[in-house]
């Protein structure tokens, strides 16, 4: 029997999960936002402008979704330059998109403890909880640990690769949350601001991070209800068209990609190379022995990766 | 005033530093991958099995064979480079109950530098060590930022977030290292063939034995997965990077954002000119840049007062 992990018979929407307009420090709009991602395919966007939760159901149509959510954040306080100094950033999606309530944040209030009193807090209120570019918060690994409750994990940011300048793709902090009990699924996002900066530019921060998330339906429930069940990948350019696990074998069909992989709790791995200059589509791999989850990974011939989130042994297969 | 940091007038000579023979887990004998590595143009190789042996006499007048021996300490894999092409007297690894791991492995680490070995953290992420189980990790020389083996087998083993955490949290930094880890369990031409993928490019004055480990002790090198650095320095207050064709070029440092260099789609640069401001940098600067492939090269770390 084929226990599908991405099924090809459910439609992947693409999303930016993390963004700002003018409601907050964005140079764009909500509206020229949408018009510049829906006709770059995307289909589902979140608003998450800082501080204040704001609704923009008005830009629903059939083929766009708008997220309500907003960007919350604290910061460590001292003389030094902020670069140098640890910041928190998270976006919390309401599972509602008319009925919410605001969540407090005090940026000064810099501390594990409040961190995880402000999460709390939004998810009694009924909010998604995603960590945003975790390399740029300066956390450790045993922060992150430390930190309860986190239902998305940002893999990829692009406005701090590309405008901040940091190296942002994440897989090892993500790997060493999940092998250390934390469920947390995988967020590709842009976090775009775009500043002064045209879509044109090297160095703009739209459409190079994202999500696809896999839905029947383009509608507020039922993408909510994908997100809660971690129907969604972590993506910057290549792409998961299939998955499944029949006994000790898993079958991947996916984009033109330079490597395929699998890569276990227990720390075995297994993939699929091209030989250079070419490409592959599609691997089978023996799952026997991976421990209790394992995550596919793709990376293109560009470098641009993309990356599940842990399917769990005796529940996902 | 400038200052140069890569290429003082010598050579760079480009270095494979962890290599499986037939000793071990890798499929050819030393002198096979010394020619099959001459050929596509390295100078220095540096066997890593757990059993040792001497190569000196594969040594050459353009190439050199690294003394080396690689072993495994619970779940810490180290590469032990002998300081003395002659001489490879194993490290005895003694577990002391009343001990924590690390207090164990930093004894083993000490006893080994009195030895005259550069010690080596080998695939840390195939290895599954986060950053907490290495932070404590006391007087090695370096670790591996890349290891095309583990690549291959579906590792991703780019450890550049996992360095940066080490950096701001040390003063007495390892420095880091590229290498194939091959095993050559596939042929040259299969995809999954392990060679030739993540180097390490040596500017020594010469290739003599002591003026290559002294390179390696002095940071006078930088690692690759496929670009190449050609000049850098620093003046008044500005680091000037010349490369081959990238996407991007970023200084790192100890903060959050990097000044980044970045090309325009369908682009390529060859250099970048930043500010070194400490203020913003923190201690310490280094210089990642990435091809249109994904590949990498990252300078050793800088420490700005020296600049």
């Amino acid at each position: 029997m084929k226990n599908y992990l991405i099924s090809p018979l459910k439609n992947q929407y693409k999303a930016n999960m993390h963004s700002h307009s003018t409601c907050s420090d964005g140079k764009l709009t909500p509206e020229e936002l949408k018009k510049a991602y829906k006709e770059r395919g995307y289909s589902v966007f979140a608003f998450s402008d800082h501080i204040t939760v704001r609704e923009h159901n008005d830009l629903a149509d059939e083929s766009f979704l708008p997220l309500t959510s907003a960007e919350l954040d604290v910061a460590q306080q001292g003389e030094e330059c902020f670069n140098l100094r640890k910041a928190f950033h998270f976006n919390i999606i309401s599972r509602d998109p008319e009925h919410f309530e605001q969540v407090k944040c005090l940026i000064k209030n810099f501390s594990l403890e409040y961190i995880n009193e402000v999460i709390a807090d939004a998810k009694s209120k009924n909010y998604f909880v995603t960590a945003n570019h975790p390399n740029w918060s300066l956390f450790t690994e045993e922060d992150f640990l430390s930190l309860d409750g986190l239902d998305g994990f940002e893999l990829y940011n692009c406005i701090t690769a590309n405008f901040g300048g940091a190296l942002s793709f994440t897989p090892e902090l993500y790997l060493y949350l999940l092998r250390n009990g934390k469920r947390i699924f995988s967020i590709g996002a842009d976090d775009n601001h775009s500043f002064c900066l045209p879509f044109s530019h090297p160095q703009n921060d739209s459409f190079g991070g994202f999500t696809y998330i896999l839905s029947d339906k383009l509608d507020y429930k039922s993408i909510i209800n994908a997100l809660d069940n971690g129907d969604m990948y972590c993506s910057m350019g290549p792409q998961f068209f299939e998955a499944y696990t029949q006994e000790n074998e898993l079958y991947i069909k996916t984009s033109e990609v330079k490597q395929i992989g699998v890569i276990g709790e227990n720390g075995k791995a297994s993939a699929l190379n091209a030989v250079c200059g070419n490409t592959v589509n599609s691997f089978t791999a023996d799952i026997s022995d991976m421990g209790k989850f394992f995550v596919l990974h793709i990376v293109d011939t560009n470098g641009k990766h993309a990356m599940t989130r842990a399917f769990y042994k005796g529940e996902d297969f | 005033m400038r200052k140069n940091l890569l290429l003082n007038g010598d050579k760079f000579y480009k270095a494979n530093l962890n290599s499986k023979t037939s000793l071990s887990s890798g499929k050819l004998t030393a002198k096979q991958l010394k020619d099959a590595y001459k050929a596509k143009g390295y100078s220095i190789i540096a066997f890593c099995d757990e059993k040792p042996s001497l190569y000196s006499e594969l040594s050459e007048n353009d190439f050199l064979i690294l003394t080396a021996y690689r072993t495994k300490i619970e779940n810490y894999n180290f590469i032990l480079y002998s300081k003395n092409e002659n001489s490879i007297d194993l490290v005895e690894y003694n577990s002391d109950i009343s001990k924590s791991k690390e207090e164990n492995i930093n004894e083993f680490i000490k006893k080994a530098s009195e030895k005259g070995f550069l010690v080596c953290l080998e695939h840390p992420c195939k290895s599954m060590l986060s950053y907490s189980e290495i932070k404590n990790i006391e007087g090695l020389f370096g670790i591996e930022i890349a290891n095309y083996s583990s690549f291959k087998e579906g590792y991703l083993e780019d450890n550049n977030h996992i360095y940066d955490r080490l950096l701001r949290r040390t003063i007495q930094f390892p420095l880091p290292i590229a290498s194939d880890g091959n095993k050559n369990q596939a042929d040259f031409e299969s995809a999954d063939n392990d060679s030739f993928g993540a180097y390490t490019y040596i500017n020594s004055k010469d290739l003599s034995y002591l003026s290559v480990i002294k390179a390696l002790q002095n940071g006078d090198y930088y690692i690759s997965t496929g670009p190449i650095f050609k000049e850098i320095y620093a003046e008044n207050g500005k680091l000037h990077i010349k490369c081959s064709p990238v996407r991007s070029i970023r200084m790192l440092n100890e903060g959050r954002d990097a000044p980044v260099a970045i090309a325009k789609k369908g682009e390529l640069i060859t250099e970048a000119v930043f500010d070194i401001d400490p203020a913003f940098c923190g201690r310490i600067i280094r210089v990642d840049i990435r091809d249109e492939n994904g590949n990498f090269a990252d300078t050793v770390p800088y420490l700005i007062k020296e600049l």
